[in-house]
Order: C-alpha cells, then structure tokens, then sequence
C-alpha cells in the first residue's frame, strides 16, 4: 500500500522517496504469479511480427481459438484465424492503420475457431520497436466482446429499421402532400374567381368568408409545398442544379417580391452588398426559396416603421449574407430548435399571418446542401439577424 | 466545381512527367508516404483521395454518380485534364488499379504506363473465374464495418472534445485516415467488391505493369495471373512482399519494381524524343 507524504522540503522528499521504494518491492509479484496472470488473463494477449505470424500467446487465447502452442506458434498468422470479411478488413483498414499510426483499438473482429462457431472479440493492437535495428513487433490484447457486440448488432439492426420506417415516413407524407395540392389548388383559384367576379354582388359577411376560404387554402398550400420539400430532403432527394449565379441580383428579385408587404407595414428594406462581390455556383432557384424565407419572416416578425438590413459580403473562401430585422427578436429557449421542422407554430408574427414552421429546417437543409451553413443570432425586443456563408468554392 | 478541394489534391515533386497515385478501398492518399518521394526527383507527383475517402470533399458524394467504378474513373480523367496532366504514369492499389484501367481505356493518351498494385476486376467468384469471395463474405464485410465504425466513432469521442491526459490519443486524432462516413465506407466496399470488370481488361492498350504479393486474400495470385493474361502488353511481377498493401510493408521492394519497369522505358523514351 502506498502512503502519501507531503513533499514541502527537501528533507521530506528522503522518507517519501524511501517508502515508495520499499513497498513496492513488498508488492512485487513473483515470477509464476506474473506467468499466472499472463497465461490465465480474462483476455486473449499475443505476440505477432509485423506481417501477423504469433510468436507467442497466452493460455486463454490458444482456448479461444481451440490450438495447442505448438499448433499455433510460428504456425500461423493472426490474418489466418479471422472470419473471411475479417481478413478482408484486416488488409484493408487493420494493418495500414498499424503501419502508420502503430496503434489500433478495439477493433471488431470474428476470431475462426478450431472446432467451435466463431468468437466475436475486440482487438487492441499496438507497434513496438525497441531500438532501429530491433524486429517490429505487434502486441495485441483480445477481448471477448460476445455480448456487448451482439448488443451492437441490435442496435445497428434497430438503427436500419428507423432508417427505413423514417423513409417510409417520408414517402408517405410526400404521396399525401401530393394527392392534397390538387384539390387545394381548385379550391384556392375557385375561391379566388368567386371573389373577383361574384365579391360585388355578396354581402360583406360572404366576401368575409371567402376571403377566410381563400387565405386559409393558400396557406394549405404553402405548408403541403414545404412538406414536399422536406419529404424530399429528408429523402435525400434533394437535387441542386448549381449554376454560376449573381447573388446580389437574387437578393434584388426577391427584395421585389415582398416590396409590396414591406412597404404596407412602413418597413424599410436596407442592401449593403460591395460592387465587386463574386459570382458563385449555387442553385438560384432554391437559393432564392431560402432568401425568400428569410425575407417574409423578418418581414412578418417586424415592427412597422423598422429596418431590414441585408448584408452580402465575402473574404477569400466564402460568401456571407445576413438578413437582420428589428422586431421583437427569438426567446433563447427557441433558438436551440428553430430550425427543426414544425417550430415555429410555438411563435406569433406581427400580422397574425400563419406560418408553416417548415421554412427555416428547409433553409438549413438547402444551405448545408451546399456545403454551407446558416446561423441566428436575436436577442429578444432588439432583432434577429440570420447569416448564412457559402463556399465561394462550392463546386 | 474546385476539384482540387474535391479530391484534395497534392502536388509535388521536380520532374515533368506526371505520376499519379490512387489509393485503395479503406483509406486515403497516406497509403503512398513511403513510396511516392521515391520519385519525386523525376516525376510530377500528383496524389489524390477519392471522394468518400480521406480529407475529400464528404458533400461531393454522389450515390449515383460512385455506384459503379466508372464515376471514379470519370473523377481520375477529370483530374488529369483539369491539371493538364497527359501522358504520365498511373499508379493505383487495389480496387484503383480498375479505375485507372477504366480511365485509361476511356482516354488513352492520359496514361503512358499503369502500374497496378493487387489488381482484381473481380472479387466474387463466377463458375471458372475465382475472384476469393462469395457474395456472403462481402455481406459479412459490410456488417463489419458497420460495427467498426460504430465503435470508431465512440472511441473517437474524448478525443474530439479534447484528453489532455492521455496525450497518445492525439496520434490517433491525426491518422483518421480510414476513417470516413459510415454510409459512404459502406457503399464503396459494396461498389468495390461486386464490380466485375473482367471484360474491360482486353480494351486496354496502355502498358502496364501488375505487381502481385505473395500470400495475398484479397487479390490472389490465380487473379493477378488473370489481369496479365488479359491486358494484352503487360507484365506480371509477383513480389516477396506479403499481403495486400506492399506500398505500407514493403516499400522498398515497390520501389524497386516500379523503378525497374519505368526506368528503362522512360529513358528509352527520352532517347527517342532526342533523335528527333
């Protein structure tokens, strides 16, 4: 048992230095207790040369593999007693990985056994070369990982199910989505015709209610199309037709698109964009599905007469854009999950206009599809800025 | 399209004539440290990861696109032409030495000599053909680097966030050069081992050189033999080195051979362009 003295002075190094010395003599082991550990360990230990051939094993490993020592030891190589896709590993991933980094853990391996079904272990490897001239040797410690690999398995056979349930999923809400925008849509332009063409000769209260027809229909709309797209996103569908593009005429486009409802609320739209920003690859069309994203929410969570500044800039390996409004900004509980699917249900807007709580999980996805990233920044009654960077090399 | 990023190119070397190197299934362009400085004094040395593999780029990954050999192949043509590399040697390991056969076949004057390293155009055995493999073993394989990669990636965990007092893992932080998407890995070993390109090898005119090991499981002798019976100007060395990566065991020895192939042809070549 070790005693740990203060060490404070020198004079008090000398008895500490002593005790240690002495102990750990009374705690050596002998000679056979340290062959008994070697031979009877709870693991398998071996000796190999650098191209796999055992110099040495312990008792427990020559059970496991079901040979004598003289049976195995200069006989055969590790290579040798691993199931066929073992040995295919073992060449392919194993041995370069010993060669370069001269170390391995806990790699999975099916050990083949004389005369019993294959044991599933985990091997540890490491390199050792004691001078220049000395042989390399390998000393590898092998684990019987039976039950924590056969957990393993369930659980990788449980991760390919939800995989696919997930994809079923996806298939379904994108054949639902599909089946509901037909009708939608005659419900939305038939509401709309009614409208125009029958609204003067209606009571207030009937217009009233086609009114309420006709946005509540297009809101239908809006979310059944961005259920659609993350169906297909989720579904690895997500196909970008990339194209060098002018961002800043992106921007210009869609700032267009909702001048309308910006300036019905008195908000001023700011573009600070320097005159020699660089075209990029990207695909515009649904790079213009996140711009118009972004926009409509700042427009729709901003205060009247406030400002939305959207800002494109770029230094030598990406671009950045931001869109930063002045509204009442994103709760910090929020902002963790705002870019999840069907968030943003928990948030009001400034005009009571519905969103589909889809746009911004679909941003990210677009964005990440381009080898980027977007981000938020609010703090809540100052504002919201978004940025997103793309590669300007994004291929 | 920033290829350079893509296949995370490295160029050096003081020669002119371009040699490139493609790694094998399994890891990245590291497998060529000890071999490729060997010919840095006459050769452009151009070495690459395939996308997938090593430090490329993970988001270029087509699953369409990398669902046959070809879309490398397309990748290698893609590489040679966007970096002006014509008429140089091509040196791929394993399941590169198809993709560079395909390439060279698809545009000959990119390559003057291929030198293939443990070529198979097939793994899986076919009545009179044996590739080693039944379609069982290459399940097995998919199984298990699902398992390892799954016990790769919570190994890797303190090691990200950071392990100040086990210092050793840091080696392993800088060589995770085997390790790459799980999905990905997975698709390429079922794209590598069940390809048969057999029929492409007799369209091949470039010359090459296979370099067989000995005692090798993944690409045996009886295929080695194979590949040089049916690329027609070729030779068939078999090497001391033993298993499948003498490019990591025995370096010198790749060296050598790849030396004693090139060098006379190479020079012979020069004396030829002097007469004129």
């Amino acid at each position: 048992m070790l005693r740990i003295l203060p060490v404070n002075t020198e004079t008090e190094k000398k008895p500490y230095t002593t005790e240690l010395t002495t102990d750990l003599h009374e705690t050596a082991l002998s000679q056979d207790e340290k062959r008994e550990l070697y031979e009877h360990a709870p693991c398998g230990y071996l000796l190999t040369q650098e191209d796999g051939l055992i110099v040495n094993s312990n008792r427990t490993f020559l059970l496991w593999a079901g040979y004598t020592h003289e049976e195995l030891i200069q006989k055969y190589r590790f290579q040798d007693l691993l199931t066929v896709p073992g040995k295919i590993y073992y060449e392919t991933h194993f041995a370069p990985l010993m060669k370069i980094q001269g170390v391995v853990r806990e790699v999975a391996f099916d050990l083949q056994r004389r005369n019993s079904p294959p044991l599933s272990v985990l091997v540890t490897s490491v390199r050792r070369q004691y001078h220049d001239q000395a042989p390399v040797e390998y000393r590898y410690t092998v684990f019987d990982a039976t039950a924590r690999r056969q957990y393993e398995r369930q659980l990788l056979e449980q991760k390919r199910k939800l995989a696919q349930l997930n994809d079923e999923k996806n298939e379904l809400l994108g054949m639902a989505a599909h089946e509901l925008r037909t009708p939608l849509g005659v419900i939305s332009t038939y509401s709309e015709f009614l409208q125009d063409e029958a609204g003067p000769v209606l009571s207030q209260e009937h217009q009233d209610f086609l009114a309420l027809i006709r946005s509540t229909s297009n809101y239908m709309l809006r979310l059944i199309n961005d259920i659609l797209d993350v169906s297909q996103i989720e579904a690895g569908k997500l196909h970008l037709e990339k194209e060098l593009t002018d961002l800043e005429s992106l921007v210009q486009d869609t700032l267009a698109m909702h001048r309308q409802l910006a300036e019905r609320k008195q908000i001023r739209e700011v573009l600070s964009c320097p005159p020699d920003l660089p075209r990029l690859m990207l695909d515009p069309m649904k790079i213009s599905q996140v711009l118009d994203n972004l926009l409509i929410n700042a427009i729709k969570f901003s205060p009247s007469n406030t400002e939305i500044t959207i800002t494109l800039t770029y230094d030598e390996t990406d671009l950045w854009l931001s869109v930063a409004d002045q509204g009442r900004g994103i709760p910090a509980a929020h902002l963790k999950t705002i870019f999840k699917p069907f968030h943003q249900g928990q948030l009001e807007n400034t005009q009571g206009e519905a969103g589909t709580g889809l746009g911004l999980s679909i941003v990210r996805r677009i964005v990440e599809g381009h080898g980027g990233q977007v981000k938020v920044v609010s703090q809540e009654h100052q504002g919201t800025e978004f940025s997103i960077r793309l590669p300007l090399n994004a291929g | 399209m920033d290829i350079i990023k893509r296949n995370h190119i490295s160029i050096s070397g003081h020669g002119t004539t371009p040699m490139i190197f493609a790694h094998g299934f399994g890891c990245d362009q590291s497998m060529w440290r000890f071999v490729a400085p060997a010919f840095a004094n006459d050769y452009k040395l151009v070495l690459y990861d395939h996308v997938g593999s090593g430090n490329s780029d993970l988001n270029a990954y087509d699953y369409d696109k990398y669902d046959s050999l070809q879309g490398y192949a397309d990748d290698l043509i893609e590489i040679c032409q966007t970096l002006d590399l014509n008429d140089g040697v091509f040196v791929g390991h394993s399941v590169s030495s198809i993709i560079g056969v395909l390439a060279a076949i698809k545009q000959p004057q990119l390559f003057r000599y291929l030198i293939l390293i443990g070529p198979s155009p097939c793994y899986i055995n076919h009545e009179a053909y044996s590739g080693g493999f039944n379609q069982t073993d290459i399940e097995g394989l998919l199984d298990m680097l699902d398992e390892n990669y799954l016990n790769w990636s919570n190994k890797m965990a303190p090691v990200i966030m950071g392990n100040p007092d086990r210092p050793e893992l840091s080696e392993e932080l800088n060589n995770r050069f085997c390790q790459t998407d799980p999905d990905i890995a997975r698709h390429f070993a079922r794209v590598t081992f069940t390809s048969d390109n057999r029929a492409d090898l007799a369209r091949l005119n470039t010359p090459s050189l296979i370099l067989q090991c000995s005692n090798d499981v993944i690409a045996p002798e009886s295929v080695g033999r194979f590949v040089h019976q049916q690329v027609q100007d070729s030779r068939f060395e078999i090497m001391n080195a033993t298993g499948h990566c003498p490019n990591l065991s025995a370096p010198e020895e790749t060296i050598a051979m790849i030396s004693a192939y090139l060098e006379p042809r190479m020079s012979h070549a020069t004396d030829l362009a002097c007469e004129y």
